[in-house]
């Protein structure tokens, strides 16, 4: 495979991912699908910050004995992305926690319904 | 009518896949980003750490790194706020039988020892805090997913959260009252590079983030395992 | 001296860290330690805002390394205050009344570090994470009750915001990748040297990301579902922080990102835009608003296009009118969601409500002519400085916007106006107290501060234009973050930089 189909693989892959998972995001009605395609997103922003410090024929940014190697990559990209998928990795916990208690005491992930239910319950509380 | 909206999405979809990769096509032409190469000429100098994505993650970056630590620490309280407050309090998880319950008693200390392994080897080889500190809540996870009980205490984790936390803003802080700046790297040059004892506080700092990471997550992962969910009725 | 400004981000990150085990040994010492370290950290912010106001802004590295290779804090006149002003808002927000093992403490904590991060940070990413931290608590807190309607609001608030937080991430990682670096002031000498750089596509497109992406927080045009839902739903005074204070430091990021890389990009024509659509269309559904709250999270959504389109101005007027609203809009949202806790039936149910309670109706008057624009007012000064800015656009001395913003003035009096007349209708039979007794120091706090900002107005004026000039000032912010030996355009550094970053945006 020759460097430019690579870059190019990279480019495409993480836009697919970016479009793939708004689009879940923005049209899932099941909430865990949502977070699904929020993940998907996040992984297609993380995989394009990764790959815009990608230099051809470039070694990672590690000694070996003491000996740099001669070409490396751009580390800020790969400290931005651990930094980024820590932050992914907190949110999509809180998610996943706030659902379980959702579907506890609502019974239903399923995102139509709970707006229903909140907006009635809206006008319920202003009528009391 | 479902069927002209799922078009309109797909289309939708497409072009916006479109768009980005033609913004993204930017990504492959390879200018060397000056600033990224200024940090692998000099960091080795700066920090003496053999892994300049360390350096870069705990030195140059460094308060970005505390500012995760804070947005996990954020997460990690307000889900335990949320799941704290069971009703019915938590169900115990499923029993998985007596062979997978033994193999995951027996795999937690060699899980364990990897997570150490990988956290005080962060500046020395790829790994670090982050990385070990998720091995080391999958070794306290484990055993909660094969059903041999938990094996995690939260007061523990909690207190060893906050020992963590504060221990990495004590070490930034010494260099601010030693008259340098907020993090600076203190003894970077003791130590041959490339051997464990290198890099001055880097692996203090990485051994912090380790053990913050690990009981962050490890609790957090204990209380949503604690949880039954039943099947729901949408799916 | 200067050096200390980390310490307005650690002593609350310490605190909150702190609190779960200090709850455990003592819970009395823990419920006073959340205030105290509040107190003690606006304190600092104070001073340090005296030294600034008296020595001018200056700039703090951390770990030693210069700009573009570290992270650099800049502190000046707004960021400063904003830290100020924004422990001052979480204190009188305080969850005083919470039980005592409740995470809220350490939620309000980590909201003000994050904040004072935010306020102060002159890196792109990170702000982009400090930004993160203020998300992530303000989830916790609008989930805080811990009721299924109020979770559902805490998810809704948490899609919506994550997506926004990847797409404006995706904008940060194009603008490295066209500028090479993630420093504003490294980025903006970057911009200087070639205009075309962030005029192109490329960097048009990420910073419509970056605008999506914040626009979630700063509840501008395309992101700004979630608000009525969430304000609807969640307790008054998250509301009133959310509408407040955490709007605000999106706008504050989206200002320093427009003045530092991207002036005369075409940048604050799209800001611009996004603010008037936001205003029309915020005010107008305020204008058909049934129930106070809603109207609230409506009129908030148009007062914070009003700010995008001020800032969006590029000179001294607008931009300090877009501080002046700020401030205006800070210290009356809160006090109004507290209002509207009690006053939660349909407006038209709240006829002579106003009788019940004269002093307290009285101040909320006062804030909501204010909020209007009414002469002596702040929000008037406001108004019209913003008015007197759009005339004085280097390009976008534009009638249209004129227009736009008196039109949407009007509607925004129209609908104030009905509920006036109707809280001050024939007395009612029931009365509804218009505050709860716990909500009334708050008020009358914020209240007093409003009347303070009136009295003040000359003296204030004159900090804002400072304040403003300071943010529009480009190459004093570079002369301060960036170290001398990287600002010669000879230096091999640079030029090679500039060189291959042409290439890389157009290759």
């Amino acid at each position: 495979m020759t460097p430019d189909l690579l870059s190019h693989l990279f480019s495409i892959a993480s836009a697919a991912l970016v479009a793939i998972g708004l689009f879940m995001l923005v049209r899932s009605h099941y909430l865990l699908r949502a977070l699904l395609g929020l993940t998907l997103m996040e992984a297609g922003v993380n995989l394009f910050l990764v790959s815009v410090g990608y230099r051809e024929g470039a070694a990672p940014p590690i000694a070996i004995d003491g000996q740099l190697p001669a070409v490396m990559v751009d580390p800020i990209p790969q400290a931005l992305i651990l930094t980024a998928i820590v932050i992914g990795v907190g949110v999509l916990g809180l998610a996943l926690a706030l659902a379980l208690r959702l579907h506890q005491s609502e019974g239903t992930l399923w995102l139509p319904r709970l707006r229903r239910r909140a907006q009635s319950a809206c006008s319920k509380e202003d009528a009391a | 009518m479902t069927m002209r909206r799922n078009l309109a999405s797909l289309i939708f979809t497409v072009g916006l896949g479109l768009m980005l990769v033609s913004l993204m096509q930017g990504s492959h032409t390879a200018f060397p980003v000056e600033v990224g190469q200024n940090i692998n000429a000099a960091g080795f100098a700066d920090h003496g750490a053999a892994n300049l994505v360390t350096s870069v993650v705990l030195g140059y970056r460094g308060l970005d790194t505390l500012g995760e630590l804070t947005i996990l620490f954020v997460a990690a309280t307000a889900a335990g706020m949320v799941l704290g407050h069971c009703p019915g309090g938590s169900t115990p998880p499923v029993r998985g039988g007596f062979i997978l319950a033994t193999a995951a008693e027996l795999l937690f200390p060699f899980l364990i020892l990897l997570g150490a392994y990988i956290i005080i080897h962060g500046h020395l080889s790829p790994g670090g805090g982050f990385q070990g500190g998720a091995v080391i809540a999958a070794a306290y996870y484990v055993p909660l997913l094969a059903g041999s009980g938990r094996l995690f205490s939260e007061d523990t984790g909690s207190l060893i959260e906050s020992l963590a936390g504060v221990g990495f803003i004590a070490i930034g802080l010494l260099a601010l009252w030693g008259g340098g700046e907020f993090l600076a790297p203190l003894y970077s040059h003791n130590g041959a590079p490339g051997a464990l004892l290198s890099a001055g506080t880097l692996p203090l700092l990485y051994l912090a983030v380790g053990l913050k990471v690990g009981s962050e997550l490890a609790s957090l992962l204990a209380r949503l395992g604690g949880i039954g969910m039943e099947v729901d009725d949408d799916a | 001296m200067t050096q200390q400004a980390i310490l307005l981000v650690l002593l609350p990150l310490i605190a909150a860290f702190t609190l779960t085990p200090l709850r455990r040994c003592n819970p009395v010492i823990a419920r006073v330690a959340g205030p105290a370290v509040v107190v003690s950290q606006v304190m600092l912010a104070i001073t340090l805002l005296l030294h600034i106001a008296q020595l001018g802004p200056e700039a703090v590295g951390f770990g030693g390394f210069s700009i573009p290779l570290g992270i650099a804090f800049h502190l000046d006149l707004v960021g400063m205050s904003l830290v100020a002003l924004a422990g001052v808002t979480l204190l009188l927000l305080w969850p005083w009344t919470v039980e005592s093992d409740s995470a809220e403490p350490s939620l309000y904590l980590l909201l003000l570090a994050g904040a004072s991060g935010i306020a102060l940070s002159a890196d792109l990413f990170n702000l982009y994470v400090f930004f993160e931290v203020v998300a992530v608590a303000s989830y916790g807190l609008v989930a805080a009750p811990n009721s299924g309607i109020q979770l559902y609001a805490s998810i809704r608030l948490l899609l919506f915001s994550a997506a926004g937080s990847a797409l404006a991430l995706l904008g940060i990682g194009l603008i490295y990748n066209l500028g090479g670096s993630l420093s504003l002031a490294h980025l903006g000498q970057v911009a200087a040297q070639d205009a075309t750089l962030f005029s192109s596509v490329e960097g048009l497109s990420a910073f419509t990301l970056i605008l999506i992406g914040l626009g979630v927080k700063a509840e501008l045009f395309p992101a700004n579902h979630w608000v009525p839902e969430v304000y609807g739903l969640s307790r008054p005074r998250v509301s009133g922080l959310l509408a407040g204070l955490v709007s605000k430091l999106a706008l504050l990021i989206l200002l320093r990102l427009l003045w530092q890389l991207y002036t005369g990009t075409g940048a604050e024509v799209i800001l611009l835009v996004t603010g008037l659509v936001t205003l029309l269309l915020g005010e107008l559904a305020a204008f058909r608003a049934t129930r106070l709250r809603e109207m609230l999270a409506f009129s908030s959504i148009g007062q914070l296009g009003l700010l995008a389109v001020a800032f969006s101005m590029g000179n001294e007027a607008g931009v300090a009118a877009g501080l002046l609203l700020a401030l205006n809009h800070l210290l009356i949202k809160p006090a109004l969601f507290l209002y509207a806790h009690n006053w939660r039936a349909p407006i038209t149910a709240l006829g002579g409500q106003a009788w019940s309670t004269p002093l307290a109706s009285a101040l909320f008057v006062l804030m909501v002519l204010s909020l209007m624009g009414i002469p002596p007012l702040p929000g008037f000064w406001g108004k019209y400085l913003l008015l007197k800015g759009v005339l004085t656009a280097p390009t976008l001395g534009m009638g249209w916007v004129v227009a736009l913003i008196l039109f949407t003035t009007l509607v925004e009096m129209i609908y104030f106006m009905r509920l006036l007349t109707r809280l001050y209708a024939e007395k009612s039979v029931q009365p509804i107290p218009p505050l709860s007794r716990r909500h009334y120091a708050p008020v009358a706090l914020l209240g007093a501060g409003l009347i303070a900002l009136t009295l003040g107005m000359g003296h204030v004026s004159t900090h804002l234009e400072q304040g403003a000039a300071q943010l529009l000032d480009r190459s004093g912010y570079r002369d301060r973050l960036i170290p001398a030996s990287l600002r010669h355009p000879v230096n091999h550094f640079q030029t090679h930089l500039q060189g291959t970053a042409r290439q890389g945006g157009h290759p």
